[in-house]
């Protein structure tokens, strides 16, 4: 099942359910809408002309983050301080672990930095296991990123890097 | 690895779907 990572999105179409959408070509054609209005956000990685990873990366994106509050102790909220999330990766499959998702994450946080976000923030699993576990990005590579552990529940994993 | 890392913009958008058509995988948020 293709998502096209429709879910992650910062748009007034969010609401109840209408995250998702049923059909692999619903979501497809929404995607592209998001994507050519900008409420999907992040960064793709190009080796040669071959795209090999995305992430995205998307700014105060409260309806997102209250999403994920059911299942990660995320901080409230608050209205001053600009949090980048981290919600997924996507590597192709035959180029993953070659430091892909790392470079990702460094250019995420550099591009935050500078314009103007108090914390990236990611919401991992402390085990890895099993492919529902990777897209969040393994502890020890945001570790390697300057990220911290800034709380945990059930082995799911709050990490943040501070930019100021 | 030699990446171009590229800020995700409207022009991309078909780049954007094409990779996901190609990319065998699935996403967290369906599990």
């Amino acid at each position: 099942m293709k998502c096209y990572c429709v879910t992650w999105r910062n748009d007034d179409s969010y609401v109840g359910n209408d995250h998702w959408y049923p059909t692999e070509e619903e979501r497809r054609a929404h995607a592209i809408q998001f994507v050519k209005a900008g409420s999907i956000q992040g960064y793709l990685a190009y080796h040669g002309d071959e795209i090999v990873g995305w992430c995205n990366a998307t700014g105060n994106c409260l309806r997102g983050v209250n999403y994920l509050r059911a299942y990660w102790p995320i901080e409230e909220s608050h209205e001053n301080i600009r949090v980048k999330s981290i919600f997924c990766f996507m590597i192709a499959p035959n180029m993953q672990r070659q430091g892909i998702a790392t470079q990702l994450t460094e250019r995420i946080c550099n591009d935050a930095a500078a314009d103007g976000f108090e914390f990236v923030e990611a919401y991992a699993y402390k085990e890895s296991g099993g492919s529902d576990h990777e897209f969040g990005g393994p502890l020890a590579m945001y570790e390697k990123c300057g990220f911290y552990q800034c709380g945990e529940r059930d082995g799911r994993v709050v990490m943040r890097k501070a930019l100021k | 690895m030699e990446l171009e890392i590229r800020k995700l913009t409207p022009d991309l958008a078909e780049d954007y779907a094409r990779f996901f058509d190609t990319t065998p995988i699935m996403s967290r948020e369906t599990a």
